[in-house]
């Protein structure tokens, strides 16, 4: 999961402050959101605002929230390929919250796959050792986090590995995701100014751009901080109307594929280095993901032959 | 029926063999292509959510909606379930790659929009690669 702020102002040194990045980061997304519903490109279906609606979604606008503030401790504390290698295992957290939350049990075969899957991204990510505790078991909590968050708004919007009735709220993926994000900037604006104070005004940053020694204007920061933030929530979408259209562990599995992708994409363009265990990842992560989808089609056409 | 619409549906009404080797009905061909059409989609935002996500089972809006929407537009629907009798590759799976294609690249943006960000302010940027 990405973290804009917290990317952005690590140029300035270890950036402190990870409610006021996480808080940065949703500020943009309701932005992008109001521009789309001020524009007409996509409006918040209103019927979908009832109090009953709107009570099923604060649990996972506070799972969001966390995930993302959780990361961006992570960040702050270990390497930034440490806490990707640590995400690489989001499949099988959300294996085990899907079996939980939806009674969508993977076979053996499908677990199986995940192992390579998994392996291959965490070492295709790892390139430097920087353990340590705090950093190790933030990055396992926002696992926890993003994969709770996945599997319960599956639970709401439906669809394949969601084995369950799932309750009638007339919504769409990007209603929910707007209104999650508007959400969970109400959570995370007092949270910030509790725990770390008012951080996110033009003085506060332009004071802490000269006791970093860098020569910033706030104007700059803010402008380049939502434009990247824009891309952010608009990624966050997608993987949003992606997870509306495949089981969570499908999403998870197209996750650790993204991972792949970015790293080689770093590799080709920016000739980032890349060590023989990094590649030996790499081909094991796409191998894992081949065999994934040789052995979900091979299920379900034996489920579909069976209900012929 | 006009008889160019009638024309386009007479190949529908048998049964054909898919690539994959499976026989499938034409009839639930046309149901599933009637349901991926954005034209028809923007009649009815909940039920369309209802039908691209829910299964069969718990989908009491499909046949009410199926009716509504061939009698909206019967020409947009047919040339579509024509279209996804003969491609080889399902609409589904080709909009499902699409949405793949831009989680990527949007990412991909995303890391350059920051990469850019520290360029432009000449610090050096301490992260070995990208923020995935």
């Amino acid at each position: 999961m990405n973290c804009f702020c917290m990317e952005f102002l690590q140029v300035l040194g270890a950036y402190p402050f990870p409610f006021t990045s996480t808080l940065w980061q949703f500020a943009a997304g309701v932005a992008f959101t109001a521009l789309l519903q001020m524009t007409g490109i996509h409006r918040i279906n209103k019927d979908a605002l009832t109090m009953e609606s709107l009570r099923a979604i604060a649990p996972l606008a506070i799972v969001h929230t966390l995930g993302n503030v959780l990361t961006n401790v992570s960040l702050g504390k270990v390497a930034v390929s440490f806490t990707h290698t640590i995400k690489a295992m989001e499949p099988f957290f959300s294996v085990l919250l899907s079996s939980l939350f939806l009674g969508d049990v993977p076979s053996v075969a499908v677990i199986a796959t995940l192992v390579p899957i998994v392996g291959g991204v965490a070492a295709a990510s790892v390139t430097e050792a920087s353990f340590n505790w705090p950093g190790f078991l933030a990055a396992m909590g926002s696992n926890v986090t993003f994969q709770s968050r996945n599997v319960l708004s599956k639970k709401l919007i439906g669809g394949d590995g969601c084995s369950q009735a799932c309750p009638a709220i007339p919504m769409d993926n990007i209603d929910l995701f707007s209104i999650i994000t508007i959400m969970s900037l109400a959570l995370t604006l007092p949270a910030a100014v509790v725990l770390e104070g008012v951080r996110f005004t033009p003085g506060a940053i332009a004071a802490y751009a000269a006791s970093a020694g860098a020569a910033f204007s706030p104007a700059v920061i803010f402008q380049k901080a939502m434009i990247a933030g824009a891309c952010f929530h608009m990624y966050q979408q997608i993987s949003y109307m992606i997870l509306a259209r495949v089981s969570p562990v499908t999403h998870s599995v197209g996750n650790c594929v993204k991972r792949v992708v970015v790293i080689s994409f770093s590799v080709l363009f920016f000739k980032n280095a890349v060590s023989p265990v990094n590649a030996v990842g790499t081909a094991a992560a796409l191998g894992g993901v081949y065999a994934y989808t040789r052995v979900k089609r091979v299920e379900r056409d034996a489920a579909a032959a069976k209900i012929e | 029926m006009s008889p160019t619409i009638h024309a386009l549906i007479a190949p529908l009404a048998s049964t054909r063999v898919t690539p994959r080797g499976r026989v499938r009905p034409s009839a639930r061909a046309i149901v599933r292509a009637r349901a991926r059409i954005p034209a028809c989609r923007n009649n009815s935002r909940e039920t369309t959510t209802a039908t691209f996500n829910t299964p069969p089972l718990f989908n009491t809006a499909l046949q009410h909606r199926s009716s509504t929407l061939a009698a909206a537009a019967p020409a947009v629907v047919v040339a579509a379930a024509v279209t996804a009798e003969r491609s080889p590759v399902p609409i589904k799976t080709l909009i499902l790659g699409v949405l793949f294609a831009g989680w990527y690249a949007c990412n991909i943006v995303f890391n350059i929009c920051n990469k850019q960000g520290a360029f432009y302010t000449k610090v050096f940027h301490p992260s070995p690669g990208f923020n995935i």
